[in-house]
Formats: C-alpha cells, structure tokens, sequence
C-alpha cells in the first residue's frame, strides 16, 4: 500500500467536482505507487432512485470481468446472499449513493475510463497501490467496500499484521471476505461494529484495539470521513484546510504525504491525528439563508 | 553448525587459505559422508521457523515499542485471572519444598515489578513462611482423595486444574464448576485428544495438553509436540464452529506444557496455537539446588528464578517484535515455515520457499490429475486419497 | 567461551536435574538458560544459526569436478571460463564489475577489530594488483579512512582542516592496534569497489560514505537476525568505534528494528530516490533483506528503482544477536532462490530489462556452493562466515565478546596481518580455480551458464522444494504424481 487521499467540503456543498481535486492529489503521489488505483465519491443524498448499484469482478481463466447490477429493495436480501454463496465472484462495491471506482494501472488511465475529473460530490477518497502481500488484481485494488453494508469504502496504508485472526473472527459471525487483501477486513470489521452501534468512532476505536500492524486508514461512509491512525503512529497521515476562494468553497484535504495536500492548496491548520485517535470529520449541514 | 561440520569447513577453507589451489572434495562432499543422523536424537522443533518481517511488513522495536504480552483467563460467566507474561509455572518434577518456595519469592517479585505469571502447585502454599501471594495460584486438585472445594478453598487460590482421567472426573469437573467461580483448567493429558467437547460444554474455561506426556501414548507414537498442540488447538475450534459465541469473547484457553521450555519453543507453540505455556524451567532451576556440593539458601535460589524469568521475557517480546506484531498474542500459523516433510504433515505447517503445506502440494497433485482425466471425486474419497498419499 | 566458574557449576547441575527429570529439557540449550540466571539479560551469541537441514548437501552439480587433471582435454584450464560479476545499470549509470562472482560481505568494523579489516583491506589491494577485482562491503559500522580516501581524486574536494583530521584519526587507530609501522601510502589505496551500507543506525558523519563509495547497499534485515536491528554490546563499542560512528562509548548499540524514514514501499521509493539524486544517478544501489517473505519483499524492491536485491539466509553470520531470535526466525538461503527468481521473473513479463541482479548470503562458504546458487538463480554472492574462516576463525561463536582466539572479533593482539592477507589472498585465488574447473567440467564457457538443469538432489524435500530431479530423473513431485495416478486408478477400476 502507499498513498491514501481524501476530501471532504466543509459545508454540504453539494455537487462541486470533488474528482478533480482527489486526481491532483493521487498525480502528485503517482510516481511511488504504480499498482493500481481507485476512488469513492459521495454526493450526498443525491441518489433520488430507490434501488442498490453493486460491481463485482466476476473470474474466468484468471480475467476479471466487472459487471454492474442495479437491485431494487425488494431482490437485495436474495441477491446478497448468492453473491455470498459464488465462489467466482469478488465484490468491488456495495453502493446506495457512493461511486466507487478502481482498476489496475495509474490514475490517468482510471480518468479516462471513467472521468473521475467531472464527479460531483460532497467528498470521496482515493488511493494509489503499491503491492505489498497479495497480488496486483483489480479486486485487490483499494477503495475497499462490503456488502454487509451498503456506502463504506476504506483506502488504506499499511499492513494489518494479525489478519488471518481478525478474517477468521469475522468468517466466524458469518461474514463472507472475497479478496485475500488485509485492507478488507477493515471495510467488514467496521460495518459490522456500524451495525452493532451505528457509532463511527467508537468502531474506529474497536479496531485499533484489535488491530495489529502499522496502518493508516480513511473509512468514508455517506455524512463523513474518518483518518484513522494505529497505537504507534507507525505510517503517515495528515490532514490540513483549505478556506474558501474564489474557486471553491472550503474544504479539509486528508493524505499520506504533505506534498498531496501542497497539490490541492489544503496548507492551513496541518495537522497529524495522534496515533490511536481516530478523526472525523462530518458535512455540516449549510443553512440556507431565508429570503425576505 | 554442529560440531562436525565446523570441523569440516574449517578443514576445508583453511585448506584453501594455505595452499591456494583446488581441493579434491567440496564441504558438501564431506558433509554428504558423514553418517546418518539417528533420528531418535532429532526434535523436530528445529526444523521450524518463523518468517520475520523487513519490507511486506515492517518489525517493531521492542526495545523503544511497547510489546504486549498480557492476556486474561476466564470464560464469560468465571472470575478473570489476568496474567503479564503468558506462562504459568508448570512442575512434573518432584518438588521439595524449599524449591517452591523459592519460586514462590521470585514470582512475588516479579509480580512486583508488573509482571505477573501463574503458577500450578499441589503443594500447600500455606505451609511457606510468608505465604502472601501478588499472583495468581492454580491449585491442582488432587484425583485421588475425594476432597471437597472447601480443602482447596483453604489455599485461596485464583484458579483450579483439575486432571481428566475417566467419567469420575467429569463428575468432580460439574460439581467444582457449580461452586467455584474462578477459572478451572483441565489438564487432558492423560486422555487427550477425547473427552475435550464434553469438558469444554461443562464450562471449564481451558484445557492444559502436556506433550511429554501425550507423546508417550499409543495414539501418539512416534509424533512430536506439533501434532499434539495442532490437535489441541483444532479441538477448541471445532467445539465454537456455529455456536452463538465467538471464541474471542470467550477467552478459553490453550495451556501447553512439555517440550517447550525454551523461548523460541515458546514462540512456535503460541503460533501453532498455545494461548499460554506451562513452563518448566523455572522449577528446574529451583530444583538443580539440590544437586549442588554447596546448596545455597532460598532467596539466592529465587533470586535466579527471578533473573531467569527477566531474562526469558526480554526473549519472547523480541520475537514477536520482529514477526511484526505488536501483542504476542496476534502470532499466527501462517507465521511459520518448516524444512521437513514430517513436521508439515503434523502441525499444516508450510514449507519453507515454496509456501505451501505438504497437504496443499499433494491436494494440487490430485487437482490437477482429476481435471485432466475428467474424473468427479467427491471430498469423501478425496480425502481418502490425501490420507493414502500421505501415509507413502 | 570464557565462562566463569560458578556459571559452568550452574550448567552442571542443571544438567544432572534435567537428566533425572522425567520432562523433555534440551540439554544443549541449558547454557541459555544458564546465562540468563547469571545476568538477566538476554543472552547473545555470534556467528550463524545452526540448521538441521541446509539443503546444500542434498544437491549436486551433475560432472563437476573440482581439481582438474593436467593434460586433461576436457577440461579448459583457467584463463577461458568467464567468472566475472557485473551490478548496476538498470538505473544507475555506472556499472562495478568484479572478476569473480562473490565478495566480501557487510562485517563492521567494531564487530571485527581494526587488524582484521586492515587484512580484507590490504588483501583485496593485492588480489586487484594481480587482476583479480574483488567487492567488498563495509558493513554497518561506517567506512575507515582509507576505504573512503583511497584515490588521488577522493581528497581533491576534502579541507586542509578535514584532511589533517581524518589523517589524524586514522594515526589513532593504527597507535591503539600497534600498527603505526605500516606504510600510510599502501593503505591510503584502493584498487577495489567499495559499496557502503545504508542501515537503520546510520553510523556515519561524513558525507562521502555516500558520495566516494562505488554502491550503496540499504540494509533492511540481515538473515541472522530478521526483523531485529543491528547489535554491538557495550564492551565492544571502544572509543575509536565510537568516533567513527558517532555514538558514546561502551554503550550497546542498538540500530532500530527498522529505518526510521523506511516505513513501507513507497518510502522506499523515495529514499531510493534521494540517494539517487544525492549521488547524481550514477552509483548502483542496492537492497539487503533478511529471508523471510521473500515473494513480497523482492516485488517490492524492482518496484523501488533498485539495481539490485540481496537476500540473506536466516544462517548467515553475525557479530552479536540475541540467540533465540538468530536460529529460529528466517529461511534458509536454499528454497529463497525460487521465490525470488519468480518475483523476478513475473515482474520482466511485462518490462524488458535484465540488469536487475540478485545478490545471495548465508553459509555460502565454497565453490562448490556458489556454483550451485549461481546455478539456481543467483547473479552474484556474498561471503563472511567464509573469509573470517581464511584468517583462521575457529567458529567457537563467542564474537560478541572482546576474546576470539584468532583476533578477528577480539583479542586484536593475536591476529597476523601478513598471514591473514596471505589467506584471503589464497581462498579466493583457490575459490575462483575451483569455480572455473566447476564450469569447465560440466561444459559451460561462463560460471553464470550454469542452469537448473545442471542440478540433481539427493533428498525427497530439496526436489520438491527447489524443483530439482532426484537422481533417478524424476522430480519427487513426478513420484508423487505417479502415486496418485496408480491410487485413482485402482479406484476407477472397481
């Protein structure tokens, strides 16, 4: 793993171009990670239509081909369970609001696959993969989601050193992991706590208590962000404010590496998180002004 | 390198350094000459490994990073027993009394300085002069005479291990469960590997395997104390597999004892999966008084003790260290490789390079194999087949 | 060891306890135990781990001889087999070249005292003098005066001030060993390359460590003790060791587990990058791992903008570390060359370079094992353990403490310059005869043609590990595959 970025608007501003800012800070961080890429994009509450969007990779002779469904509420529990059940498939997104993209190569390449640039959004997360223990796959490529719940992705750096016993522990309850990469077993750990409590930070929590290993993650669910550092600060991450300005409204920038956050002018109020102190960082709702 | 093949290089190197020219024979050559070693003499230990971490994940720094070692015994219904370092003091040696209690005093001072162990004693404790104990006592019931949880009682102690023998024991294990509500540790060794569901369903909160012992009976002739702690451990998974519990919360615990008595032993059993060692060394060393011409006074045998234990824990927090994990308890089997055959066969240990357990390489033999024929083999007579393979 | 008397009473009655015991106590490991009652501290030793099994002698190379017969036709005598090791290239825009496959491994100075390196020193002078160009490795220490100074050209950036301190400092440390009488102008010389190691302690103040060296070598992990930083006890750490490394006396030395900066790939990255920029992309550079993962940490390392990776088995020696965690944590160098050839190999599918070389440590002592490593896939070889044994190292493994009975890693005193140099000089000159009589004799007009195919094992577990046929032709993966072919057969027919 190797470089995590993140944005998030200060104030609910939806629909401003969140992509292209996250392209600025992944192009600037390109040159040491190479693998592969990826981004998770949130507009908040501005899926209108009533149904789930899940990708997967669904493997053939060692291709990965993706394909979308598009499952109303009514077929999502049905559908759930045999993604769990098919052993040749690997889940890429499980998604009400986010768009989650990811593929192998370099961020351009990703651009103009999906022209990440033009994604309108009230923030999102990226990452730039440099493989450390498990194959360079697109289904090893991060954001990571879960189907245990719909709009989490996680970008990590790092490795968690103890994951057999934490995937084991989670197969245990149930929970089905489709990739051999550690960066998932955040993604389920965390959703599962969500669904316990519904509380991000105490989830966070949790999971640097059970954790093992230097790790810096950003869990994005629909109304905020989360930069999680392990008990030893033992990888980088920090994260700095960029005010309003004529071009864009203000917003917090989070990043492995100071240049990222150079790139996107985020070089107020720097900051890195304490280690084992997670930070959240939420949408504040705007007030509208009351028109006389 | 053993004596003898140091022999053989330094013969061989110094050759070169001398002459300058070609010799008839490599160091291999030689080597490959020297008779068989007996196979007796061989522990199998030896020929496992851990993987350390460098680049794929980097180590920590226990001397400037706090490593954990802690870990809780205890069930969800029991009292908890909360030990510093996961070793319990363990003795199948005759104990005289002037050994325990220097133990005792060196367990007390190392309780002390934050670092407290268990120990497992069917001696009176209370016949020791000052008997205030700073740790946690597992007192071991005695099978033979029918007492009472109140004569055990009179010891105060934190935990009981109680030996599995027959159906009497399950009877003894009910009614000390009803009524005490520390930890009861069962020692199966003498029945191992059955009985270990039952015991587990009567709510004993772990099970100590000693592998000496083990080894020496019929169903394990001729196996090391790797099948043993392997079988151990997936008896105690089986017995969670689909309940409402989840282990972690349950904290049972694996004790394993015998031939592991030294830290890197220690290190690959916690691996293997021990959650906490039954460590005889330190009653050893209490007990090599007796064979001095000038047996010393007890706190200068306790004070060994203590500097031992000292010593042996520096040991098993750097190893972990340099695996990568920060807590002792995260080591795992994938943390291990194996140079011999045998040793993957007993404890599914992958072979060093390749990555693989024996089992695994075998398993792909037979994939392949069937796929190219076109055979159906259902998992009944593939595991079968496994079984045949394995034993050639 | 020189133990004292109440610690070898101690070992005594442990023993007779553990004999009488009924439990399982190793007996050849009571001194462990036995040191930590003496001082509670964990116990060091020196030197390599000992293996059971190093794979080594199971393996042969199919005709080889090692000793050629005068007269003989088929064999072609010295002068036509080509031995030579060349690094470098694929970033960096010089290229070392070495006449000889293997080189002098990282020993520091301060793990070894003053006479011994003098003696690498001076014996790779004298082999370059002859032809025969051989690496070597400064080890983590830091570099002597003469290593980094040994050219006209290394002084012409270097102050007056500097060049009167360093002469200075290198006076003092010939003084402390009696060696003033040596001439200054033959040691201020070097006719070898020299690759300086960058490890975790970063012991060294002058600038041209990085700059005059002819490598760069990052230390990640050494094979003996993986995962665990570098290690010079207290008593070892003398005030000379101390100024050249930049730490106080007599106090431990303890690297960091891992680079401060070097966190995880993409730091890797970017310090390989600073080198390079700092070094003007010119110097090779290469990465030192520890076998462990080996799969993992080779892809990273051509990911990285390396020229080159060295991987160390788990039974390559040592200075100092902690007993326990040098013999059982690592690989062995043996089943480490597969992974790393496929973590090579899976890497050019898709890039067309070659010049990535891998490099490989650990109880590689003779010719006969640096053949059949180059044969497996290694480039090049490093070699300690081999070279302390030619000045007359007894392997009594006590090189943690200031007493070693040839003077190499103690007791300065009882090393003989003149016959250590003679000894170096002889076991390369010895090892490179021998590596062209290997390659001679199996036919071969380079030592680095030598293949697989070359290879028979003698044991079941090195066929299926390192792929090789047993002796009969058959790979022990065919055996198996002719077992489970007769086991389904049978079944099918009834």
């Amino acid at each position: 793993m190797c470089g995590i970025c993140a944005i998030i608007m200060e104030n609910n501003n939806k629909n401003f171009p969140i992509g292209c800012l996250l392209f600025k800070m992944m192009e600037s961080q390109q040159i040491r990670a190479q693998d592969s890429t990826g981004v998770a994009i949130f507009n908040n509450g501005s899926n209108k239509e009533e149904f789930y969007k899940i990708d997967y990779f669904r493997k053939n002779n060692g291709k990965y081909n993706q394909v979308t469904e598009k499952v109303p509420q009514e077929r999502l529990d049905k559908t759930l369970y045999e993604l769990t059940q098919d052993p040749n498939i690997v889940i890429a997104s499980f998604a009400k609001e986010m768009n989650l993209l990811k593929d192998i190569g370099l961020v351009r390449d990703l651009d103009a696959k999906y022209k990440i640039k033009s994604i309108q959004g009230t923030h999102g997360i990226g990452h730039l993969r440099i493989a450390t223990s498990s194959r360079v796959t697109p289904d090893h490529a991060h954001p990571f989601s879960t189907l245990v719940m719909p709009d989490i992705a996680v970008v990590h750096n790092g490795e968690i050193t103890n994951y057999s016993k934490l995937r084991s522990s989670l197969e245990l309850q149930g929970y089905r992991l489709f990739t051999r990469c550690d960066s998932e077993v955040i993604a389920v750990f965390i959703a599962d706590q969500l669904l316990r409590h519904g509380d991000l930070e105490k989830a966070n929590n949790e999971f640097i208590k059970k954790a093992d290993g230097p790790f810096t993650y950003i869990v994005a669910t629909p109304d905020s962000l989360a930069l999680v550092r392990d008990r030893f600060g033992a990888r980088k991450g920090i994260f700095g404010y960029n005010p309003c300005n004529r071009n864009c409204p203000s917003f917090w920038a989070m990043a492995t590496d100071l240049s990222a956050l150079d790139s996107v002018g985020a070089t107020l109020y720097v900051e890195t998180p304490p280690p084992g102190k997670p930070k959240i960082f939420k949408n504040k709702i705007m007030i509208e002004p009351i028109h006389n | 390198m053993n004596d003898a093949d140091k022999f053989i290089i330094r013969k061989a190197v110094l050759e070169l350094a001398k002459t300058g020219t070609p010799r008839f024979t490599s160091i291999d050559d030689d080597v490959r000459n020297l008779p068989k070693v007996n196979s007796k003499t061989i522990n199998l230990w030896d020929y496992v490994t851990a993987i350390g971490a460098q680049l794929s994940r980097p180590p920590y720094d226990p001397y400037r990073e706090t490593i954990s070692l802690d870990i809780s015994i205890g069930r969800k219904k029991s009292r908890k027993v909360s030990l510093n370092i996961p070793l319990i003091i363990y003795g199948n040696i005759a104990i005289h009394h002037s050994s325990l209690e220097a133990v005792h005093l060196a367990l007390n001072r190392l309780a002390e300085k934050g670092n407290v162990l268990g120990l497992i004693s069917e001696i009176d404790i209370n016949t020791i002069k000052d008997n205030t104990r700073k740790y946690p006592l597992f007192k071991k019931v005695s099978f033979y005479k029918n007492d009472s949880l109140e004569h055990y009682q009179k010891s105060c102690p934190e935990g009981l291990v109680l030996e599995y023998k027959d159906q009497d024991s399950l009877k003894i294990l009910q009614n000390f469960r009803k009524e005490f509500d520390g930890p009861i540790l069962v020692d199966v060794s003498e029945v191992f590997p059955l009985y270990t569901k039952t015991i587990l369903e009567e709510g004993a909160d772990g099970i100590i395997v000693d592998t000496d012992k083990v080894t020496k009976k019929e169903r394990y002739k001729g196996k090391h104390a790797i099948a043993v702690i392997y079988d151990a451990r997936n008896a105690i998974n089986d017995y969670y597999k689909g309940r409402e519990e989840n282990d972690n919360d349950n904290n049972t615990i694996l004790v394993i004892a015998g031939d592991v008595n030294s830290a890197g032993k220690i290190v690959k059993a916690a691996a293997l999966g021990a959650n906490v060692v039954g460590y005889s060394t330190s009653m050893l060393i209490a007990h090599s008084n007796m064979y001095s011409e000038k047996p010393s006074n007890v706190s200068s045998i306790a004070e060994n003790v203590y500097r031992h234990m000292v010593g042996t824990k520096g040991e098993i927090k750097g190893i972990p260290a340099a695996l990568g994990y920060s807590d002792f308890h995260n080591l795992s089997p994938s943390d291990l490789r194996t140079s011999s055959i045998d040793a993957s066969l007993q404890g599914n240990i992958p072979l060093e390079g390749v990555d693989r357990t024996y089992k695994e390489m075998i398993d792909e033999i037979v994939n392949e194999y069937v796929s190219e024929k076109g055979i159906k083999l259902n998992s009944l007579e593939t595991q079968q087949i496994l079984r045949l393979m394995v034993r050639e | 060891m020189p133990y004292s008397k109440d610690i070898l009473e101690l070992k005594r009655h442990l023993l007779r306890a553990a004999e009488s015991s009924n439990s399982y106590f190793d007996l050849t490991k009571l001194i462990v135990d036995v040191r930590k009652i003496n001082d509670s501290e964990i116990p060091y030793s020196g030197l390599g781990a000992r293996s059971p099994n190093d794979y080594f002698p199971s393996i042969k190379i199919i005709g080889s001889k090692l000793k050629t017969k005068e007269n003989d036709d088929d064999y072609t005598i010295s002068n036509n087999i080509d031995t030579s090791f060349t690094l470098g290239g694929r970033y960096s825009t010089n290229i070392i070249t070495s006449d000889i496959p293997f080189f002098v491994s990282g020993m520091s100075y301060g793990s070894l005292k003053l006479p011994a390196k003098i003696a690498l020193h001076l014996a790779l002078n004298r082999l370059a003098k002859e032809g025969i160009k051989v690496i070597m490795n400064t080890g983590e220490g830091g570099a002597l005066p003469w290593e980094l100074y040994g050219s006209e050209e290394s002084w012409s950036d270097v102050s007056k001030k500097r060049h009167e301190n360093i002469l200075s400092y290198a006076d003092r440390l010939l003084k402390e060993h009696h060696l003033e009488s040596i001439d200054r102008d033959s040691l201020f010389c070097r006719l070898y390359p020299l690759i300086t190691q960058y490890a975790s302690g970063r012991f060294w103040k002058d600038p041209s460590y990085l700059l005059n060296a002819d490598g760069i070598e990052i230390k990640i992990g050494q094979g003996a003790k993986i995962g665990h930083g570098g290690l010079l006890p207290g008593p070892k750490v003398t005030d000379l060791v101390a100024e050249n490394r930049g730490i106080p006396s007599y106090k431990a030395a303890h690297s960091p587990s891992r680079h401060l900066d070097i966190l995880g790939p993409e730091d890797l990255v970017a310090k390989i990058l600073e080198l390079r920029e700092i070094t003007d992309w010119r110097i090779p550079i290469i990465v030192k791992v520890g076998c462990s993962r080996v799969y993992d940490d080779i892809e990273i390392i051509l990911k990285s903008y390396a020229d080159a990776a060295s991987i160390d088995g788990f039974v390559g020696g040592t200075g100092a570390a902690p007993w326990e965690l040098r013999d059982i944590i690592g690989i062995n160098t043996i089943p480490s060359l597969k992974p790393a050839r496929e973590a090579i190999a899976n890497y050019y599918s898709t890039d067309k370079r070659d010049e990535f070389r891998l490099i490989v440590h650990g109880s590689v002592w003779d010719s006969d094992r640096i053949a059949k490593c180059i044969a497996l896939g290694a480039n090049g070889v490093g070699i300690g353990t081999g070279f302390l044994l030619s000045m007359g190292c007894t392997l009594v493994q006590d090189c943690y403490t200031n007493v070693c009975p040839a003077g190499l890693t103690g007791s300065y005193e009882k090393l003989d310059i003149q016959t250590s140099v003679n000894g170096i000089v002889n076991y390369v000159k010895g090892t490179l005869l021998e590596l062209k009589n290997i390659a001679g004799s199996v036919g071969r007009k380079s030592i680095h043609d030598l293949r697989r195919e070359d290879l028979v094992s003698t044991d079941e577990l090195t066929s299926l590990i390192c792929g090789l046929p047993l002796v009969n032709g058959r790979t022990f993966k065919d055996q198996l595959k002719e077992m489970v072919k007769t086991v389904i057969d049978k079944r099918e027919e009834v």
